[in-house]
């Protein structure tokens, strides 16, 4: 028997009510797909992506998260691996007493991580004569008038002092004359000078030092004996690291440091007071007893020396009075008035220096026996 | 056809029926026959072992212009018009898109990243070299990277998306069927699945790669970028990345490379994630030699010490490049 | 006018309410398809990719039930409540795209012969047995088990299209709904029930809907309440039973109606040839059948039932102290016992996530975690700047969470990112470690800032004799957030050489590693941050 397929029946009675719901729900989904359309269109693109005002929280670097670390026990790479035992230092002392030639900051801080009980807690940061801002903020300008060249800067642990650390900067500028210049600019007045290095102090918070051309600030975050002993052989150990290079500074070290007004050194390239004789002198202004004083101070070979000296008793021979004087402790004495000023300069050896244009006399003579008798460190 | 089960004739088939039947029965073995032969491989192979083919690559380089300069330092305060900048120096756009051509820019979308960490292409760097492309007469400008994260999410968050739809480049999605294999004499990179579709009938192809900190092969710049131009097993190259990156100096010759050195990651790389890792350096660096290019962006944007960087010595020794910039014909620009 | 008069003539004049009903179903059934496809990154833009299960009662009521909340976008499904108190289980016959799925089915491939149709749509007991699931997960429900999406229709149809479906059709037609095929674990398993179900159309018509599906059973249970329904005058009716003919619900209108099993499909009013049906408002009460096919005996069993199933599987322990390493729950996810009462296993997480790393659980979370959504990071990794899957989810299993919120930056960076896991490694399968090759991919694309995974560079020799450096990665607990791309990216491909575990998530701190999440572990950053 033949299967029906079609439908026997057809209702044809569809009453008006069944047409305008059927139309009703027709217009109902008609709006549904027209809600969705355009639903689907508006919406906040942050679902999906980034929104870039949330990241400014990510502008402070991560502290103490270094990505690749050396292995503890390993120089540099590719090179030979040779043990050291945590209390060998006789490998240490090689390193130490070998300055290897560094032409970065990086490099110092890496090996620190090799032989001492030192470890880095941060990345090395690095800034330029750009972003120096960035680091030492209103301090900048001082560093850039100095011909900054680039601000290497890491933290770093103490073994066997938990939770305390140490902040160490080197500052490179172009010349080591330079680096004296920012160098003896922050100089703390009456610090106790180093023994390990040319220029260098220590300050109640750390150690402050030039090398070569970089000047270098190792500073503790406690001022416990324990953690400054940390910070004196952390400063030693960079000290060895770093080149000595002191083309052009030799006679900064000469300047005493009592009594002397805070940022007051200075250099001077050439014909300093007017003199032609007068190059690469340092000078410093002082206070005593409520009167300025400035000292120079040069070095150079013995005869230079004489000649310059020569030279400051010719200018007061003809522009002002020469005034006799015995020498102090074995040094040569010149002392000349001009235009009511007082001027005294020694020489001993290679090296010249003394107080210029003085209002008082007394005083300065009496700095200057002060200065020569004191027996050098 | 009866109704019952038992069929009452009783007389066998007929003449005609019997050759009917034989012959098809005939026709049907012979055919089984013929295709189990035909078919038959009586030899094996060594699964693993079999000869490889694969495509190579046209040189998309230009030829070099004797007074016109191959490396192009622009400094600038905006990414659009120190791309210009740097064009410009290298002779203009002129000197490398003709008309009609149709160009691949090859942007470093490699993570789902928004543009101000680093880690990708910027979209105003895209648009300003898709633009110039355009302007030059450029028929078609395509963009494609097979990145590491997903590359819908990608190229979304990275902000590329929304200059292809701007400009209206293509977008190449890296999909399973747009992968061919290379075949080439790298000195790792032999045969490998190269995401070819976006090289399709392409006349010029060019590199926008930021300048990146990357942690194993110390920098990803513009020879690096290469790897989104590969596929499959990717993660094995990290075990000789050096050698690697340098046989993308063989693999491809791009037209030209440009370096983004507006937001140089400095560390963290290649990932990046923190605004701190990144530096502002408002450089463009454009050229035709990308190791010359890398070699600039190494020492002068991230400042470090080009021994680090093996790759460049390794395409430098098999002159696929040369890693003095300095002895290149180059010109520095203030945009 | 003469539109209008065209309109009259070829629209209004044949508009019966059963050509209505169709168009309404295939609308649904196409926006349903629709919804399923542009949940991508690529589409999704702001349509409202979970709008089916949004509506769909039973979710609501279920979850109010576990969690004593109706979350964001469940409050649609008032929509549909309302008109089913008042019109009866429309919503089978209407809108639900299984439902018309099955229809479908059944009228392509069923049986054409009007006898053995009428046969095929008369009750049968057996529809009872959905009110007997029904209760079951309900009871189960009210102890925090919320199992309803085993079988409920939009949850069932819309994973079978995820997890099935849409792969299964990618593999025959590449690159059309992925830009790298998509797999998942178990699609089998769940392809064969939408096989099964769509098969047994040509057993019975709309097997599913009138004895399985509990959302029918629930739409049937609030039938109840209806004040309109199909009413059979019996001094008209010629007792023909040609009413059965097309029935959908097996609901008996050709004689007291069963209001509970009625699809309001309109069809036997269609079919009546003596028009004794109509739609009637407040008909007589003696005419219908309005309780559910189930006995009080059977609800009591079916609840028993219920408990002890939540007994039996909560005491194994995994949603517990006996939890599986495996089970890495998506980010924004909530605590586990949690997460069990509010995920309907639709799937449309695993649907959305970008890499393919969602993969439905078979037994990896337990018997009451059966295809819900669990990172496997063999298939893809957690994206970092990505929180799709929550955006998606009906239910809030797993919380609509910002990217701002998952990743800790902007005004959540005091509490860090959202973990799902941490990271470990296998020395004895790494490179580095353990086969002196250079490698760490892992530390690469490793995606915080700074790196969760480090690197120790050092030299060794060779057995050649040859020096090498190479960098051995480790991970730093207190930043892996346990996104898994080391997992995935790592070269020793089949069973990697760094896998991530759930310990260490930050939903839980039952599941927790380090102490405040690790963000302790380096009080001197604080003190150290910058003011």
């Amino acid at each position: 028997m033949p299967v029906p397929h079609k439908q026997s029946y057809i209702r044809t009675n569809i009453s008006l009510a069944e047409k305008t719901i059927g139309s009703i729900l027709l217009l109902l989904l008609i709006g549904i797909g027209v809600s969705i359309q355009q639903k689907g269109r508006s919406y906040d693109p942050n679902l999906f992506s980034v929104d870039e005002t949330t990241l400014e929280s990510t502008r402070n670097p991560v502290l103490n998260k270094a990505s690749t670390l050396k292995e503890e026990n390993a120089p540099a790479s590719g090179e030979t691996v040779t043990t050291y035992l945590e209390e060998d230092y006789s490998a240490f002392e090689d390193s130490y007493s070998e300055p290897a030639v560094i032409d970065t900051g990086e490099s110092v801080f890496e090996k620190m991580d090799t032989f001492s009980g030192f470890k880095a807690m941060s990345d090395t940061e690095y800034y330029s004569a750009d972003t120096l801002y960035e680091k030492i903020n209103g301090r900048a300008p001082a560093y850039l008038g100095f011909n900054f060249q680039k601000l290497t800067c890491r933290t770093f642990t103490i073994k066997g002092v938990p939770g305390q650390y140490l902040d160490a900067f080197i500052f490179e500028m172009d010349t080591p004359v330079n680096a004296f210049g920012i160098f003896s600019m922050e100089r703390e007045a009456g610090a106790k000078p180093l023994d390990f290095v040319n220029d260098g102090y220590r300050s109640e918070m750390g150690f402050f030092f030039r090398q070569g051309n970089a000047y270098i600030q190792v500073i503790a975050s406690d001022v416990s004996e324990q953690v400054l002993a940390a910070a004196e052989e952390f400063s030693r150990i960079t000290a060895a690291k770093i080149q000595i290079n002191d083309t052009g500074v030799e006679a900064a070290s000469i300047l005493p440091m009592d009594q002397i007004i805070e940022g007051s050194i200075s250099y001077i390239q050439e014909n300093a007071y007017g003199l032609a004789l007068l190059n690469d002198v340092f000078e410093a202004r002082y206070e005593i007893k409520g009167l300025e004083l400035s000292f120079f101070a040069m070095k150079t070979d013995p005869s230079s020396a004489q000649e310059a000296l020569e030279s400051v008793q010719q200018f007061f021979q003809d522009y002002g009075t020469v005034i006799e004087n015995e020498p102090i402790n074995g040094c040569q004495i010149v002392i000349g008035e001009s235009f009511g000023q007082y001027s005294v300069v020694y020489l001993k050896n290679d090296e010249l220096g003394g107080v210029m244009n003085a209002d008082d006399l007394p005083t300065a003579l009496a700095f200057i026996e002060t200065f020569l008798k004191k027996p050098k460190p | 056809m009866s109704a019952s089960n038992i069929n009452p004739e009783s007389k066998g088939m007929t003449r005609r029926q019997f050759t009917r039947k034989l012959a098809i029965t005939g026709t049907a073995v012979a055919g089984a026959l013929a295709g189990g032969i035909a078919l038959w491989e009586p030899k094996h192979f060594l699964p693993g072992f079999e000869e490889k083919t694969g495509l190579s690559l046209p040189n998309y380089a230009t030829e070099s212009r004797k007074y016109l300069s191959d490396l192009a330092i622009a400094k600038g305060s905006e990414r659009e018009h120190t791309i210009r900048a740097a064009i410009d120096a290298l002779g203009g756009i002129q000197r490398f898109i003709k008309k009609n051509d149709r160009v691949m820019i090859k942007p470093n979308v490699a993570f789902d990243r928004p543009a101000a960490l680093g880690a990708t292409t910027h979209p105003d760097s895209l648009r300003a070299l898709a633009k110039l492309c355009l302007e030059a007469g450029a028929k078609q400008v395509i963009i494609a990277d097979n990145p590491i994260n997903s590359p819908v999410g990608c190229f979304l968050k990275s902000g590329l998306e929304a200059v292809v739809h701007e400009l209206d480049l293509k977008l190449i999605y890296p999909e399973s069927s747009a992968f061919s294999n290379i075949q080439m004499e790298g000195e790792v990179l032999k045969h490998w699945p190269l995401f070819h579709r976006p090289l399709k009938n392409i006349d010029k192809v060019i590199g926008l790669a930021p300048c990146k900190d990357h942690n194993l092969c110390h920098a990803s710049m513009t020879m690096k970028n290469w790897y989104g131009l590969l596929g499959g097993r990717r993660n094995q190259f990290h075990q000789h990345i050096h050698s690697i990156i340098s046989d993308f100096a063989l693999m491809i010759k791009p037209t030209f490379v440009v370096l983004d050195g507006f937001s140089v990651l400095m560390k963290n790389g290649p990932t990046g994630g923190r605004l701190s890792d990144v530096r502002e350096m408002n450089t463009i660096i454009a050229g035709t030699d990308m190791v010359a290019v890398d070699s600039y962006g190494f020492t002068k944007l991230l400042e470090r010490d080009i021994d680090l960087l093996q790759y460049v010595h390794k395409a430098h020794e098999r002159k696929l490049g040369n890693m003095n910039w300095k002895d290149l014909k180059l010109k520095e620009v203030q945009a | 006018m003469s539109i209008l008069r065209w309109f009259n003539k070829h629209i209004l004049a044949d508009m019966r309410i059963t050509r209505v009903r169709v168009i309404s179903q295939t609308f649904f059934f196409v926006l349903f398809l629709f919804l399923v496809f542009i949940t991508d990154l690529r589409y999704l833009k702001g349509y409202p990719a979970s709008l089916f299960l949004e509506l769909d009662p039973l979710v609501a009521f279920a979850t109010a039930i576990t969690t004593g909340t109706i979350y964001k976008g469940l409050i649609l499904s008032l929509i549909l409540l309302i008109p089913t108190l008042l019109l009866g289980r429309f919503f089978c016959n209407w809108i639900c795209p299984y439902g018309t799925l099955h229809q479908f089915t059944a009228f392509l491939f069923g049986n054409k012969d009007e006898q053995k149709r009428i046969q095929s749509n008369r009750f049968r007991k057996l529809q009872g047995l959905k009110y007997f699931i029904l209760i079951m997960l309900i009871a189960g429900a009210c102890f925090g088990s919320l199992q309803i999406g085993l079988l409920d229709p939009i949850c069932l149809f819309y994973r079978s299209m995820t997890t099935a479906f849409l792969p299964g059709l990618n593999v025959i037609f590449p690159d059309t709904f992925y830009i790298e095929q998509y797999y998942h674990t178990g699609a089998w398993i769940i392809g064969i029930i939408l096989f099964f179900f769509v098969g047994m159309n040509v057993i019975i018509p709309r097997f599913f809907c009138r004895s399985v599906c509990p959302l029918g059973a629930f739409l049937g249970s609030l039938s109840y309440f209806s004040i309109w329904r199909i009413e059979r005058d019996p001094n008209t009716c010629v007792d023909c039973d040609k009413c059965l003919k097309s029935c959908q619900g097996a609901c008996d209108p050709h004689t007291d109606l069963r209001k509970s099993e009625c699809f309001v499909c309109f069809d036997c009013i269609e079919d009546c040839p003596v028009d004794a049906l109509s739609f009637k408002l407040f008909p007589n009460p003696k005419h219908e059948i309005a309780h559910p096919p189930i006995t009080g005996r059977r609800v009591a069993l079916a609840t028993m039932f219920g408990v002890a199933g939540y007994a039996m599987a909560r005491s194994t322990g995994a949603s517990g102290k006996n939890f599986k390493k495996e089970v890495i729950r998506p980010p924004g996810s909530t605590e586990e016992t949690d997460f069990l009462k509010r995920c309907i296993k639709c799937d449309q997480c695993i649907r959305i996530c970008p890499t393919n790393v969602l993969q439905p659980s078979i037994l990896e979370s337990g018997w009451e975690g059966i295809w819900t959504p669990i990172m496997n990071m063999k298939m893809g990794w957690c994206e970092l700047n990505c929180t799709l899957c929550g955006e998606v989810c009906p239910t809030g299993a797993i919380q609509r969470i910002s990217i701002e919120e998952k990743t800790g930056r902007g005004k959540y960076s005091d509490q860090g990112p959202v973990r799902t896991g941490t990271a470990f490694y296998d020395r004895g399968r790494c490179l580095p470690w353990a086969m002196e090759t250079p490698c760490v991919v892992c530390e690469e694309v490793c995606p915080t800032s700074p790196k969760a995974i480090y690197s120790r560079e050092v030299t060794i020799t060779r057995r050649d004799g040859e020096k090498v450096t190479l960098r051995q990665p480790y991970v730093d607990p207190s930043l892996c957030i346990g996104c898994g791309i080391c997992q995935h990216e790592c070269p020793v491909k089949d069973h990697a050489a760094i896998r991530v575990t759930a310990i260490g998530e930050t939903r839980s701190t039952e599941r927790s590693l380090l102490m405040n999440g690790g963000n302790n572990v380096n009080l001197l950053e604080i003190a150290r941050r910058k003011p």
